[in-house]
């Protein structure tokens, strides 16, 4: 008996895994097809709001690369109510897998109220319903929170849409160019000069409320970090230090900012308290320690230096002061910046006669390359660690090079976009989401 | 001088013994290594019907040869009288219980009946031995493919994923990937169409990455173009519940 009930347990087990089971560890890489309705409105003004956003929102999940927005002319139904349930056998048709229907309405004359809900057309299945209230004026904005909200709930990743980017727009000249600060949304539009272009500005750096930018001047011919308040324009130098200070960047919590200060010759690595303008050295070493970078949780600083002999990105942890070389790769690594998301480094290579952005893991491992050119460097994280955006230059045929634009791209090195300015563009960085 | 001779032809033979014992080993290991790959993508249970049929051809030209048996006669003669037998033997058997009583006194007649119904089975015997060997040979079929149908071949199972693969959209820029994997039990019809889908993977629903890819990978089960798989009727039993694993940590590579 005793026996029968040791083979039955052993037997058992046998029988549960005989499940048919199999994995799939391929898929398509092919963006998500979705379907956006024109929100449903009551009046002309009401109805030309509803098309802007649509516009704005479809513009914003194409250029992501992870959503194809399918043509109006492809819908079996025209329209909604914001109360209905779609047929989802008609969207299943078009192919599409997530389905965007609302209703627009002015309340006042004033505010802009928005009601608008996402469907899973293939598992037929409401992911979002939400109302926004917002200005008219504010139109814009609302149409990158929906967007935000959209992409969000499909990939589960908060978005980067209500962002922008703070970048050196330049013209002129080689022997006389103008750089001046500029400032645009992601996507390209509302662009504004920060600076005349009276002296030349350099690496910007949004604080992590995107309220303030630093960046780096040559006013009075001396290179000095500067700090401008993007809602009243006034700007501060900071500190008064002996030496030339550059590359700057700030803490998460936005109270401290890392930068290089060079003092006869020595480039070394300080960390300076915004409140107390108190200056704290993070490294001593006799070459140059340069291009820091905080992880999102503060406790460490990546940075590039030379003291192996080349550049190469090393990991510092601030509270026990060790630092760790984490590129072993062939060729020279520099400007090493901090996902937000805390799992990569991105960084700027040169290796036999190319420049390259790449990523790897805080370890130093998993190391990959997502873009290359002739030139192309200073690379920037979107808000979600999910994008960056650098500056480049390509060579053509001819031997010309081209004009510095800044580019867009997805961590999978797929899809590549250009942020349209209305003149050469580089040093771009990106804000945090907008409060 | 012989001797050494002897001695030289002794050794040399018997180092060719052991480098032709030890190639052998050596091709044994090759040819193993060479079974094992058509097995993986050769249709086996198609192959062994085929295989079957060519026996089944050459048993059947063996047996025309062969005196000893007269010619095979067709399936369908000998099953009528059988239907009857049983049927009668089910009359018997509803009669033996309204009859009870008068058992002792047709004990005889059952005997003789018996004898009878044993002569019958030695007669049929002779005439059927032929059908008989064909029936084997077609019994042997029918258990190689059940047997076969226990497991899905691996081209099957490649069939499957090749499916998958044009429905799923991977979440391919996502954080921590290889924590990303979803599994989901599906239940089919035997035309192969889904008709139950069960997330296995619910617990870690509260983690929005793990939700934005348990949704990616039911949207590949929903797929219209995944609706139905393509599967091997035959072996139904095997796949009308199978679990698939959506792993995408292998997306970027």
């Amino acid at each position: 008996m005793k026996n029968l009930i040791f083979l039955l347990l052993i037997l058992l087990p046998l029988n549960v895994f005989a499940e048919l089971r199999i994995d799939i560890t391929r898929g398509n890489t092919e963006p998500i097809p979705v379907a956006l309705l024109k929100f449903n409105s009551n009046s002309n003004e009401e109805g030309k709001i509803s098309t802007k956003i649509n516009n704005v929102v479809s513009n914003n999940l194409q250029r992501s690369g992870l959503f194809k927005v399918l043509p109006q002319e492809t819908f079996l139904e025209k329209n909604i109510k914001f109360s209905d349930t779609p047929t989802f056998s008609n969207w299943k048709l078009t192919t599409s897998q997530g389905l965007v229907h609302g209703r627009l309405s002015f309340k006042r004359n004033q505010s802009l109220v928005i009601e608008f809900r996402l469907w899973d057309v293939f598992s037929e299945k409401q992911m979002v319903a939400q109302q926004l209230t917002t200005e008219i004026s504010n139109w814009r904005r609302i149409a990158h929170v929906i967007s935000d909200i959209i992409y969000k709930r499909i990939t589960g990743e908060s978005g980067y849409f209500d962002s922008r980017i703070v970048y050196i727009s330049e013209s002129g000249p080689k022997s006389n160019r103008k750089k001046r600060l500029a400032i645009v949304d992601q996507d390209g539009e509302n662009h504004k000069f920060l600076t005349d272009g009276s002296y030349l500005a350099l690496t910007p750096r949004f604080s992590p409320a995107a309220q303030e930018v630093a960046y780096l001047s040559y006013n009075n011919r001396i290179p000095r970090i500067f700090i401008l308040d993007l809602a009243t324009g006034f700007q501060k130098i900071l500190g008064d230090f002996p030496g030339m200070t550059f590359s700057p960047r700030y803490s998460p919590d936005g109270k401290k900012l890392i930068m290089s200060l060079a003092r006869s010759g020595n480039t070394d690595i300080y960390e300076i308290n915004l409140k107390t303008q108190k200056l704290n050295r993070l490294t001593r070493y006799d070459g140059i320690d340069t291009a820091p970078s905080y992880s999102p949780d503060g406790n460490f600083i990546t940075f590039e230096s030379d003291r192996s002999g080349s550049q190469k990105i090393y990991v510092m942890n601030l509270k026990t002061k060790k630092t760790k070389r984490i590129s072993f790769g062939s060729g020279k690594y520099a400007t090493p910046v901090w996902s937000p998301r805390g799992d990569l480094i991105a960084f700027t290579k040169f290796l036999n006669g190319e420049f390259y952005i790449g990523v790897m893991y805080t370890n130093g491992k998993g190391e990959r390359v997502v873009y290359r050119s002739y030139l192309v460097e200073g690379p920037t994280w979107s808000p979600n660690g999910r994008v960056l955006s650098f500056y480049s230059q390509a060579k053509l045929s001819e031997g010309k090079i081209t004009a510095p634009k800044i580019k867009l791209i997805d961590l999978t090195g797929v899809n590549l976009r250009e942020l349209i300015t209305p003149s050469d563009a580089s040093d771009p960085a990106w804000s945090s989401l907008l409060p | 001088m012989t001797k050494g001779l002897f001695k030289s032809i002794t050794l040399h033979f018997g180092i060719l013994l052991v480098f032709l014992y030890g190639a052998e080993i050596f091709k044994q290991n090759k040819r193993f290594e060479i079974y094992e790959i058509p097995l993986e993508i050769v249709d086996v249970s198609d192959q062994t019907v085929n295989k079957t049929d060519k026996l089944k051809k050459k048993s059947k030209k063996s047996l025309s040869k062969n005196q000893f048996f007269s010619p095979p006669k067709p399936k369908s003669k000998p099953s009528p009288p059988d239907f009857s037998l049983k049927e009668k033997q089910k009359k018997e058997k509803l009669k033996k219980i309204d009859e009870t009583p008068k058992q002792k006194k047709e004990k005889k007649n059952r005997m003789d009946s018996i004898l009878k119904s044993i002569e019958k089975i030695k007669q049929d015997n002779q005439k059927s031995l032929e059908e008989k060997d064909d029936e084997k040979i077609e019994d042997k079929e029918e258990i190689k493919e059940v047997r076969l149908g226990e497991k899905l071949t691996i081209s099957e199972k490649d069939a499957i994923r090749r499916q998958f693969y044009r429905c799923w959209i991977v979440p391919a820029g996502a954080k921590d990937l290889k924590n990303l994997i979803v599994s989901i039990r599906i239940k089919l019809n035997e035309d192969g169409e889904v008709v139950n889908t069960k997330l296995l993977t619910d617990s870690k629903l509260k983690n929005p990455f793990f939700r934005a890819a348990s949704e990616s990978a039911m949207r590949a089960v929903n797929h219209p173009e995944c609706k139905k798989l393509q599967v091997p009727k035959k072996k139904y039993e095997t796949w009308k519940e199978i679990i698939l694993d959506f792993d995408p940590s292998q997306s970027l590579n």
